[in-house]
């Protein structure tokens, strides 16, 4: 893998962006194309497959790796996604679910060798010291879990909003903990799910901070739709937007 | 017709024809700890204390055994659960001992159960447990005894107090140094316990206290090999 | 299996609601977590420690059939017994019967999740034969007549004034809320068991077969007591808990227990090889016979599994601590011997035939668990594996099976994609406020009733891109 910053890089939006939350994909765009990359977005992209992974419904999901797989692989060009959770599926999960696939193994090895999360890729890649936004408040940070344990990236995020001037980050109590989204699981064990929330919505508040940034839609789903029934006015932001300074 | 021995070791032989262990690669040796300058002895007082034993000494031979009657008295001993005091390393102990009035029960338990019922009874009266050591491990505090003729398990677990007689030139650095030599004391030892410090439960709100089953106090008395 | 999730989600609707469950399991896992990160910092490389106790845990089950018949032979050498068991009644069968035998009245007990798992002291309990939980928290939750809520501290569900009230209500002793009091009174009733018990039955940390060695782990000397005092010993293992060599201890020992309690080592370290000797006079004390019973009940089926790795636990109770979906239910809610993300996984791997699956789900795979692991068992991809035999057993319920059926064609079909979101836009804005879900219905009324649903954007992100890229070609 070479650290030279590459030319071009393809952004896999993901299906939770691309239809709740566009404008993240937006500030996507601001960013890799403001540290002077080429961005292009393979038409015919739909879902990595994640939520049938996670039921158990394999065969499902690499019915949808597969598509996911011919989406990406036209081009050689890495792959940025703003979700740690569909970056570790496309890293991890693609290579495990289709490794006795005599075609589509290696395609999903060579692929996971190019794919980054956001973070991952600003920091990791194009070693970005400086957004060069400006943002106000005070600003806390989830770590959402498959960005923080399935690809090992604790630092790159807190790096990247550390250089917001104007903005003041706050320490989370618990920011490692999950916030109780596990996708299906909100729905099947939604009364677990909410204990959790609430505990993670109680430290939020308690962190006194305006806005709670995380990397991973899902998770932004979920503290938004609580904190939001809460009658809270605490925003709920993908790190992109808040690194455009949203 | 198998035996449940049979059925079961079948069973795993069918099974490891199948089995998914995954196994990482080997990871770099680890370093060893740096050659510790600091004496051993030190250190064992240290972590002894850490986990709230009291060390005494090291105490010379002629010292000795004036260091173990204060302890024990200090500890409120009348009745002793000892080990035999020829399996303690300090010279006419055993004497010392009659002669300042300590009173030392029979530990052997008889086989048959309502004798040994009694004796267990009269054995829980002793305030104090006296044993000896066969090594200690430094980096934990650590005490290793081993049961056998002469030497009660009861002595070190029944008592409320324990005083242990350690010759500080068994002080060994680690677990790890002890365990790699211990294949054959396990074998020839019905028990062979490790001992750091009181006994202790945190069962109650995870509240610490001492003294749950075995020894609410441990006296560890170091004893050096010749005069200073 | 309809019937256990239905209780299940009763025993997650009860524990949600119980107050000082929830505050004791705050106090007590944030406690644990914390002491096993400072006891992580005396490791000079805990990583590396990890690997290599996963290396071992694997590389002893890939011979466990010649380390068992090692372990056998070393402990009948010793004058030990070996019985094995091939389930839960085989193994009663087994301890009833020695205690018949050798007329056994009383049993005082140290901490054995084998035990648990086999239904032993009801069933001795039936036989006539009295048993005594030695160990402090399980002592207090035998008198409670409930189970054990976690595998290192059994108790910590319990408030200390429950317990005061307990003791109270059960010893007769005057009601209190000073820990140091109640331990008093249980030491003292405990003295007496073990001075007049029959038999001590015990669990075992680790079986070292080149020696016959069992290896017991316990703070309170409960254990020393009770395998030392009684004139019969009878040792419950599971088949899985050998390693090879005495040296091998030290590589486990020392992760067990700072994963355990965050200590360097436990207060008490019992090795135990054979009964009394008889040499030279013979040993004073010490138990006349010595029984071990090693116990298969499902393990073999597991080791021919894909979910084989869950026999490298060697539970430690990590994973308990740092589960956010324990940490909010407790060990109770998951109606098994084995809770917390371990219970997950063992308890349907160990019985097979769909129970406990619903456990798989009740997980967001959020791997911390995997994360603590001494011996870094993958559980996470050992739920999705359980989840995906339920789903191979048809178990996943209608309305999911379609809904990811469907979703699984729109993603395979972008033309459906879309048109499925453009149907979602439709919706959003014909039931949404503002955007945003206040109530749906089905299965997503349980996200609904305490959270808003953000809905679809008016305009998708391919849309704005078009947008973006005709006015900056």
């Amino acid at each position: 893998m070479t650290e030279a910053r590459p030319g071009s890089v393809q952004l896999f939006t993901t299906c939770l962006v691309e239809n709740l939350r566009p404008q993240v994909g937006l500030a996507v765009l601001d960013l890799l194309e403001g540290q002077g990359c080429a961005v292009s977005c393979p038409m015919g992209q739909t879902c990595c497959g994640q939520p049938a992974y996670n039921a158990g419904c394999l065969d499902d999901a690499r019915a949808m790796a597969r598509r996911t797989l011919s989406v990406l692989a036209r081009s050689k060009d890495p792959v940025v996604i703003p979700s740690g959770s569909c970056a570790d599926m496309i890293i991890h999960r693609y290579p495990e679910i289709l490794k006795n696939d005599p075609i589509d193994a290696g395609a999903a090895r060579e692929l996971a060798g190019r794919t980054y999360e956001l973070s991952q890729f600003l920091v990791g890649v194009l070693k970005v010291k400086e957004v060069g936004a400006r943002s106000a408040g005070r600003i806390t940070y989830h770590a959402s879990c498959h960005l923080l344990r399935g690809l090992g990236e604790a630092d790159s995020p807190l790096q990247l909003l550390a250089t917001l001037s104007g903005a003041e980050m706050v320490p989370l109590k618990g920011a490692e903990e999950c916030c109780g989204f596990g996708g299906l699981f909100a729905i099947k064990m939604s009364d677990i799910s909410g204990a959790m929330l609430q505990r993670k919505l109680d430290h939020i508040r308690a962190s006194d901070a305006q806005t709670v940034v995380a990397c991973d839609t899902g998770c932004l789903l979920h503290l938004e739709g609580g904190l939001r029934r809460q009658g809270s006015a605490i925003r709920v932001l993908h790190l992109a937007e808040a690194l455009v300074g949203t | 017709m198998t035996t449940a021995r049979q059925e079961v070791l079948q069973r795993i032989r069918a099974a490891l024809l199948t089995a998914v262990l995954p196994m990482p690669a080997e990871p770099a040796l680890m370093a060893a700890p740096v050659g510790d300058t600091e004496d051993l002895v030190d250190v064992f007082r240290r972590e002894a204390e850490a986990v709230g034993a009291v060390v005494h000494g090291p105490v010379s031979p002629s010292e000795a055994a004036a260091c173990i009657t204060r302890v024990l008295r200090a500890a409120g001993a009348r009745r002793l659960l000892t080990w035999n005091p020829a399996e303690m390393g300090v010279a006419g102990l055993a004497e010392d001992l009659e002669r300042e009035g300590f009173e030392t029960l029979d530990p052997r338990l008889p086989v048959d159960p309502a004798n040994r019922a009694k004796a267990l009874l009269q054995l829980g009266e002793a305030e104090v447990g006296l044993t000896g050591a066969s090594a200690g491990l430094a980096d934990t505090g650590t005490l290793v005894l081993r049961s056998g003729p002469g030497r009660p398990r009861l002595a070190c677990l029944l008592p409320p107090v324990h005083v242990a007689l350690l010759p500080a030139r068994l002080i060994l650095p680690s677990l790890a140094d002890f365990l790699s030599g211990a294949a054959q004391a396990a074998m020839d030892h019905a028990n062979l316990v490790l001992i750091s410090g009181p006994s202790r439960t945190g069962d109650i709100e995870l509240t610490l206290m001492r003294g749950m089953h075995g020894p609410r106090e441990v006296h560890i008395i170091l004893l050096a090999d010749s005069e200073p | 299996m309809k019937g256990t999730r239905v209780a299940f989600h009763s025993r997650v609707s009860l524990a949600l609601k119980d107050v000082p469950l929830r505050s004791a399991l705050d106090r007590a896992t944030t406690r644990l977590q914390s002491m096993r990160e400072i006891g992580l910092t005396s490791l000079a490389d805990p990583d590396a420690v990890r690997d290599r106790a996963r290396r071992l845990r694997a590389s002893t089950l890939q011979r466990l059939d010649t380390h068992l018949e090692a372990f056998e032979t070393a402990v009948v050498a010793r004058g030990g017994q070996v019985h094995f068991a091939r389930d839960a009644a085989e193994a009663r069968r087994i301890v009833l019967e020695l205690a018949a035998s050798h007329n056994v009245r009383r049993v005082v007990k140290s901490k054995s999740m084998v035990s648990e798992e086999i239904g032993l002291n009801p069933a001795l309990e039936e036989a006539s034969v009295e048993v005594i939980e030695s160990d402090l928290g399980e002592y207090i939750v035998q008198l409670a007549g409930e189970t054990p809520s976690h595998i290192i501290a059994p108790a910590f569900h319990k408030t200390k004034e429950q317990i005061g009230l307990l003791l109270h209500e059960k010893l007769g002793i005057p009601l209190t809320v000073d820990p140091a009091t109640m331990m008093a009174a249980a030491r003292s009733r405990l003295r007496d068991v073990y001075l007049t018990a029959d038999m001590g039955i015990s669990g075992v940390n680790f079986g070292v077969s080149e020696t016959g060695t069992l290896c017991i782990v316990t703070n309170e000397g409960n254990a020393s007591l009770s395998t030392s005092a009684p004139r019969l010993h009878v040792a419950l293992m599971g088949i899985e808990r050998l390693v090879p060599t005495m040296a091998d201890l030290s590589l486990v020992l020392p992760i067990l227990i700072r994963s355990a309690t965050g200590q360097k080592l436990s207060v008490y370290l019992d090795f135990i090889t054979g009964p009394r000797r008889l040499v030279n006079g013979g040993d004073p004390d010490g138990p006349s016979e010595l029984h071990v019973v090693l116990v298969d009940n499902g393990r073999s089926r597991v080791l021919g599994s894909e979910l084989a790795e869950i026999l490298y636990c060697i539970r430690c109770g990590a994973c308990l601590n740092v589960c956010p979906v324990y940490r909010e239910v407790g060990g109770h809610a998951y109606g098994s011997v084995y809770s917390g993300p371990i219970g997950a996984v063992l308890t349907p791997a160990l019985h097979g035939a769909g129970v406990g699956s619903e456990l798989a789900d009740a997980s967001t795979l959020c791997g911390a668990c995997k994360d603590v692991c001494p011996v870094r068992i993958d559980i996470p991809r050992m739920l999705v594996r359980l989840r995906s035999n339920a789903v191979e057993h048809g178990e996943l319920p209608l309305s999911f099976r379609l809904g990811l059926r469907l979703f699984r064609l729109a993603a395979t079909w972008p033309w459906l994609f879309r048109a499925a979101a453009r149907l979602g836009r439709i919706v959003t804005r014909a039931l949404a406020d503002q955007n945003y879900f206040r109530r749906l219905p089905g299965p997503l009324s349980g996200w609904t009733a305490q959270r808003d649903l953000r809905g679809f954007a008016p305009k998708p992100f391919s849309t704005l891109l078009a947008e973006r890229r005709r006015k900056r070609p």
